[in-house]
């Protein structure tokens, strides 16, 4: 086995690269501590495991000879990987509140903004940018909110809410004190918002992305 | 030879205002080139005349001094970019928890101020880290991507963890610093209400 170890580190890096993600998702994904990871693509485990080389191989639908080197990988490595994952439209802040009918209407040719996502981990439906500073500073400005619209609303949770009263979507913190609920900003300039019946919550924050470059 | 004399007199004058502004602090780069977080977290109150946290901000080095309530501090960019990224995580822990209504009953007043300790390398450095995004994990805690801006690594932590690593901290821009601060004292919220 020794001979390939120099070509798991290579094999497994590339699959990494390829799949644009970091060796801390991989860990995530396939439930594996990053250590075990980030020894593997530095060549430092002399002899991994066969649990760890099958939840790999597995992940990256390839089979452990593949991922040892003892086989040649195919170049469809990069179909396999894009398989794995999907992406999601960042849509306008005023357009969330249609996104049941916008959504499927959305493709690469008439719109430009797409984030990729794993369906495993999250079931976001669509994605939206922070503006204005009304949730400043947890969430600053253009950072990439991923929501579900599936998720049960709880006490404390970050929500897009169309309120009817002033006819607008807003980005709030869902607050709930036995019937009473109101829409909180984090920024204390702005005020809380009473949510009623009529107001409606479109989906909640489930995950969020700071792009910095 | 004039120029070099014209020099010499050139690097006195501006040596001179060099030492003169930094009677008051230095706001500009040190001798060595290096810029420094002129101003430092030097402690919180709670003011019950006024129903809010102060926070003191003091001039390093210096005895000038503000009292600010901690809510305007929070929208004040220019004060904020100018506190060392463990003062500006203090100052989300502390605004987050007054937003929550969660005093502090052990310094009420000035004479029973908190003070904040200074430990911590002054220089202000490019960060190397950089809050790349977030999100919540099978039991509902907040896990906070750290991204190295320098190697493709990640750095995955929950909100309560990064409060106690003080060095990772340390390494990312103060206002993300604040955010941060901000999502620690939420995590710690949510753990209470549950």
């Amino acid at each position: 086995m020794s001979h390939s170890l120099s070509d798991i580190n290579g094999i497994l890096s590339l699959l990494i690269s390829k799949a644009r993600m970091t060796e801390a998702e991989l860990a995530r994904e396939i439930n594996i501590p990053r250590a075990t990871i980030n020894r593997l693509t530095s060549g430092k485990t002399p002899d991994p495991r066969a649990s760890t080389l099958n939840a790999i191989a597995a992940y990256f639908n390839i089979s452990v000879e593949q991922l040892i080197g003892k086989k040649p990988l195919l170049d469809n490595s990069q179909e396999v990987i894009s398989s794995t994952s999907e992406t999601i439209p960042v849509i306008e802040l005023n357009k969330a509140l249609e996104w049941e009918t916008l959504i499927p209407q959305l493709t690469t040719s008439n719109h430009f903004d797409f984030i990729l996502i794993d369906p495993s981990t999250c079931q976001g439906k669509f994605a939206i940018k922070v503006q204005g500073e009304s949730m400043w500073p947890q969430f600053q400005v253009n950072t990439l909110l991923i929501i579900s619209t599936d998720k049960i609303v709880k006490n404390r949770d970050y929500v897009l809410a169309y309120v009817k009263e002033t006819n607008e979507i807003v980005f709030r913190q869902m607050m709930i004190d036995g019937t009473y609920k109101f829409l909180q900003a984090i920024n204390s300039l702005f005020p809380s918002i009473t949510f009623t019946n009529e107001d409606k919550v479109i989906g909640t924050v489930i995950q969020t992305r700071l792009n910095l470059d | 030879m004039y120029k070099d004399v014209s020099m010499r007199i050139n690097k006195r004058i501006f040596n001179y205002f060099n030492q003169l502004k930094n009677l008051y602090g230095n706001f500009w780069s040190c001798e060595n080139g290096e810029k420094q977080y002129f101003l430092k977290l030097d402690g919180y109150f709670y003011c019950q005349t006024k129903k809010c946290t102060f926070v003191v901000i003091r001039i390093r080095n210096k005895r000038t001094a503000e009292t600010i309530p901690v809510f305007q501090i929070v929208n004040d960019k220019n004060y904020l970019k100018e506190i060392h990224p463990f003062d500006a995580f203090v100052i989300g822990v502390l605004s987050h928890n007054e937003r929550n209504g969660i005093i502090d009953t052990n310094c009420i007043g000035l004479k029973n101020m908190n003070r904040t300790k200074d430990y911590y390398c002054n220089t202000k450095i490019l960060p190397i880290l950089e809050v790349c995004g977030a999100y919540y994990n099978d039991k509902n805690i907040k896990i906070t991507l750290l991204k190295s801006k320098f190697l493709n690594k990640q750095i995955e932590i929950s909100s309560p963890d990064l409060c106690k690593n003080h060095f990772l901290i340390h390494s990312i821009d103060s206002l993300q610093a604040l955010a941060v601060g901000y999502e620690t004292s939420e995590a710690f919220i949510h753990d209470i209400s549950r």
